[in-house]
């Protein structure tokens, strides 16, 4: 197969353009946002807003790059690379953007964004007392740090054994290697992103509790792991990078499936989740969704039902509409959407609690992460071909059909 | 038993390979035959395409049977709890969808489930008993391990040494005239 | 690619070639043939063992429900903790019936038919205990079921034993009418092989003229796609009723959130821990070992690992919670399971759902018989105490103190469980000596790709 031999990095400008521009403004709008002491809080919150959507992206991908190996997957080996580029910035990236959550933690005076590391509010609430021994700063850290630290490794294990198929180093062995992490990753994955969750989403409002909130945090995440992947498979296709004959509509229909199915996974969970505080009524956790359902919030729960599942299920539902690119680049842009909302729904209510206050403040650091997170795609695909070219199983993969 | 009355109904090829099969019902297709069949013991792919059948509604019909029955839950939750049988229970608002949602699901699925199962035996033609195929000794091979065209001789189109011909140049080196007993309607007692 | 990679593909679907004749030979076999004795043995151990079910249920309705254990604080007992275990076994015939048709796992095929049919004798078995939990079953069908009546009295459809009688209800016709759907075909084909005019007749009737006619086949393939996507959502519903059963209520140690995606997971871990106990003996009794090979067993225990780590994931979770939230009664409630009373049950959960199956990850005893067999008893065993550790732990010590009790079974609930597992095993015994318990039809087809493709690889 002459075309996939000649397939090889290419610097793509249009990519690096918009990614520094997003960049730049994200950081324009975040420098005044730092200053102002209303608007510094404000930016903690939007930070860890848009560190949460980097994060679910790329261990979303992660989760399927893992997945893949996991279950010995054979038809998804054409976009394996494109999932590896998703989940590359793990390797480091991801470590490096926590550090301002460590910054705004440690000068909590400033920020605010975790009540509990609040010494003087948790010391004259006994509940919170008695969360000491897990919420509590070095404790905090030091599970951050191993989180990242076992993402970083895997991920490294990961992309380390594919590049080394790409110049034709031991293919077989590379396979059988990743293949042997897939088993290990999946648990430490399960564990840590359940977690973060707890960690970084749900010790927001450290009241609050839901055995079920680390499935929920995965379960958008795994969402918008997908969405990320569909539309970078679409995309690459479209601008030539992937040859043609790579991915089929076959392939497409595959992740159309997996949208539609993870799609009506969220929705599931997260009914779930709402119904079951909503029928017992207890009020040490009804006031969480109570919060979420009120004023101006109420909005923000309809579109969240709405872009999380109602639209793309019903995009979907069709057949034909599995395997039509259009239609899934439509719905892999809505599900995106639904995870910063998802996002905020989860932040921003204790932050602002009569209504969804958004504005320049809370702009910057999304802007500035998606940003970065574009940049690192572009980085990649300057540096390595978008298909994974030494898998042994790469032509099988390609012709795979229904 | 030994002289029953027989007509003969058709013509049936027999083949022992699909791909061979799939290639005929193009042939036949083609040669402008509109009451035919093949029968196979597993379900051939591509042959659909190969004899022209138009995709099944059986999906579509079936998920529409589900949105009737989600329309039928709500209805039947929503009326009966909310305004015929009211009863104030835990607090809870009548119309308390939260609480409906798993009855709106469930007859959804239960609706669509027994329209599908109906389609089937509807629309695939189940539940007669009686076909030329058993009386022409052919349906144990069919059930087993081999493929047949049959080719009915109702078709405007049917004559027997035009449909011998057909099928012999498909391919086919096993053809035997499809015959039908003529007996009363008690055929399966 | 000049590497050999055929080490990164799949095994092989059966061992050896077989042709499609020789396929329906084997798998008709004990259907054609005269019973053995071995068969008649074990028919009339279970069938006694079974009597004992309507022997408990005479008892229960000429004395009434006071037979049972059940009395204040525990007002649940083994009723409901058989029903969840039952209807617990059934998720995994639609998983693999289903579930994995959608994700094409063509293994599947060969342990298809026969998990469908534990799926429905499962919640037959299921659906006798909350029906004789009524009181009076002879009534239940007015109770249960909304229909327009004189006196204007009709279900609260807020409660989740309504929804369950919904749920399971659809379950069970659902999954019956999937199964046998699946089931025609090759029932025409037993019609076919049948040189006895009574058989034929049986045979015949039951395969509703079936004549493998491709403008049947297009429909059929259709609502079996239809089914498999139906059936995918419907099983993930139904266990996660029954888990409202206990999570929407404020009893301390039900109400939490994770409980529907962890019975649906505990589900499909004793579902399949139940298919591997049984298909062993099933594959032995009727020499259908190059069927259903040792790599189905590999590939099911790689499924019971995965299930247990997410039982164990929950368990985890839900202690972890009990603490993080904060509240007294539920971090009193978990301290109970684990240090009460009970704590000999929660324990022989932990050891036997999430201890005992981490052996198998070692590839040896995933495909050894010998080695993974006391492994699924014992799941088996882990996931009915799982669901007596939920249903008894939690009412027996709850908010008032002064009402605190146990919950000692009697010998009618005890009768009741064993006599349970005599009809399942009854029914199962019968299935296989009067239906094909692997899916010829979907064999044959599934045949034609890996021995025309595996011919390929060696060309």
């Amino acid at each position: 197969m002459t075309p996939i031999d000649s397939i090889s990095p290419q610097t793509s400008m249009r990519l690096r353009r918009i990614a520094l521009i997003l960049l730049i403004a994200g950081l324009h709008l975040s420098v005044p946002a730092l200053l102002g002491a209303e608007s510094r809080e404000r930016f903690a919150s939007a930070y860890l807003w848009g560190y949460a959507f980097l994060w679910s992206v790329t261990l979303g991908s992660l989760f399927f790059l893992g997945l893949h190996h996991l279950t010995h997957a054979r038809w998804s080996v054409v976009i394996r690379r494109v999932m590896e580029m998703l989940a590359a910035p793990a390797t480091g990236m991801l470590a490096a953007l926590f550090i301002p959550v460590v910054l705004m933690l440690l000068l909590h005076g400033h920020f605010s964004l975790f009540p509990w590391a609040d010494a003087a509010h948790v010391a004259e609430d006994p509940i919170l007392a008695g969360k000491r021994p897990y919420l509590n700063s070095p404790f905090f850290l030091a599970r951050a740090a191993l989180y990242l630290a076992v993402w970083a490794g895997f991920t490294r294990h990961f992309l380390r054994q594919s590049f080394r198929q790409d110049a034709g180093d031991d293919a077989v062995g590379a396979v059988l290697r990743m293949r042997r992490m897939g088993a290990p990753f999946m648990m430490a994955f399960a564990v840590t992103v359940s977690f973060a969750a707890i960690d970084w989403l749900m010790s927001l409002n450290p009241h609050w509790f839901s055995t079920i909130f680390g499935v929920y945090v995965f379960s958008g995440m795994a969402l918008s792991g997908l969405a990320a992947l569909t539309l970078a498979v679409i995309a690459l296709r479209n601008s030539g990078r992937l040859p043609e004959g790579c991915v089929t509509t076959d392939h497409l229909y595959n992740l159309g499936a997996l949208l539609f199915g993870f799609s009506a996974f969220w929705a599931y969970i997260a009914f779930s989740q709402y119904m079951l505080i909503w029928y017992a009524n207890m009020p040490e956790e009804t006031f969480y969704i109570h919060d979420r359902l009120q004023g101006g919030w109420l909005g923000v729960s309809v579109a969240l039902a709405l872009a999380r599942f109602v639209i793309p299920f019903f995009l979907l539902l069709p057949r034909r509409a599995k395997r039509h690119a259009r239609t899934l680049v439509v719905v892999s842009v809505i599900v995106l959407a639904g995870q910063w909302l998802d996002l905020f729904w989860l932040i921003m209510p204790e932050r602002h609690a009569a209504g969804p206050v958004i504005g320049w403040q809370e702009l910057g650091p999304p802007l500035a992460l998606a940003g970065a997170l574009l940049l690192s795609l572009s980085r990649f695909l300057a540096r390595r071909p978008c298909l994974a070219v030494g898998d042994p199983l790469l032509e099988e993969s390609m012709r795979f059909r229904l | 038993m030994s002289e029953l009355r027989h007509k003969q109904v058709g013509v049936a090829g027999l083949y022992d390979d699909p791909s061979a099969l799939v290639r005929a019902a193009v042939e036949v297709r083609r040669a402008g035959y509109t009451r035919w069949d093949c029968h196979t013991p597993y379900p051939v792919h591509g042959l659909d395409t190969a004899m022209g059948i138009p995709e099944s509604p059986v999906g579509g019909i079936g998920l529409l049977a589900g949105f009737a029955g989600l329309g039928t839950a709500i209805g039947l939750t929503g009326w009966l709890s909310a305004w015929h049988y009211p009863i104030h229970i835990g607090g809870k608002p009548l119309f308390s969808w939260q609480a409906f949602v798993p009855i709106y699901f469930e007859l959804f699925v239960l609706f669509a489930g027994l329209t599908v199962m109906g389609l089937v035996f509807a629309l695939g033609r189940l539940g007669r008993w009686h076909s030329p195929l058993h009386d022409s000794g052919i349906m144990p091979e069919v059930t087993c391990d081999r493929f047949a065209i049959v080719l009915e001789a109702s078709d405007p189109n049917y004559s027997e040494d035009a449909a011998r011909a057909l099928l012999a140049q498909t391919g086919c080196r096993d053809i035997r005239p499809l015959i039908e007993y003529e007996e009363e309607d008690d055929a399966f007692l | 690619m000049s590497a050999d990679t055929s080490i990164l593909k799949p095994a092989p679907l059966i061992e050896g070639r077989i042709t499609p004749r020789e396929l329906d030979d084997a798998v008709f076999a004990p259907v054609e043939s005269f019973p053995t004795g071995r068969w008649l043995i074990a028919v009339s151990v279970t069938g006694a063992i079974a009597l004992l079910f309507p022997i408990c249920i005479a008892n229960t309705i000429l004395n009434g429900i006071g037979t049972w254990g059940v009395n204040q604080p525990v007002g649940w007992g083994l009723a409901i903790v058989n029903f969840v275990f039952w209807v617990g076994i059934g998720h995994a015939g639609t998983l693999i019936s289903a579930i994995l048709f959608l994700f094409r796992q063509k293994w599947r095929t060969g342990i298809a038919r026969f998990a469908e049919a534990m799926t429905i004798f499962a919640v037959f078995c299921a659906m006798q205990f909350p029906l004789f939990h009524t009181g009076r079953p002879w009534l239940a069908m007015f109770w249960l079921i909304p229909y327009p009546n004189d006196q204007r009295i009709y279900q609260n459809f807020r409660s989740p034993l309504e929804w369950d009688v919904f749920a399971v209800g659809t379950y069970g016709l659902i999954s019956f009418m999937f199964w046998y759907l699946g089931l025609i075909p090759d029932l025409a084909t037993a019609r076919d092989r049948a040189k006895h005019p009574f058989r034929k007749f049986v045979y015949g009737l039951l395969s509703v003229g079936w004549s493998g006619s491709n403008r049947a086949w297009t429909h059929y393939e259709k609502a079996y796609l239809m089914f498999a996507g139906l059936s995918t959502p419907l099983v993930l519903s139904v266990h996660s009723i029954v888990s409202f059963d206990f999570a929407v209520s404020v009893i301390p140690g039900w109400h939490t959130t994770i409980f529907p995606p962890y019975f649906v997971a505990g589900a499909i871990f004793s579902g399949f821990a139940m298919v591997a106990t049984l298909i062993v003996i099933l594959r032995r009794m009727f020499h259908l070992k190059h069927i259903i090979t040792d790599n189905h067993l590999d590939l099911m225990n790689k499924i019971v690992i995965v299930t247990s780590l997410m039982v164990g994931y929950a368990y985890a979770m839900e202690f972890f919670i009990a603490w993080y939230g904060g509240v007294a009664v539920e971090r009193y409630v978990f301290m109970n399971r684990a240090m009460g009373p009970y704590a000999w049950a929660y324990w022989t959960m932990v050891i036997c759902n999430v201890v005992v199956p981490q052996l198998l990850w070692i590839r040896r005893v995933r495909r050894s018989v010998l080695l993974m067999y006391p492994i699924v008893l014992l799941i088996n065993v882990g996931m009915w105490f799982e669901r007596f550790v939920i249903v008894i732990t939690s009412l027996h010590r709850d908010y008032l103190p002064s009402s605190w009790g146990m919950y000692i079974p009697t010998w009618t609930d005890i009768g009741l469980f064993v006599g349970s597992f005599g009809i399942f095993l009854t029914f199962i015994l019968l299935f296989c000596r009067f239906l094909p318990s692997v899916s010829v039809t979907e064999m044959k087809a599934a045949l034609l790709h890996t021995q025309s493709a595996h011919g390929g690889d060696h060309e």
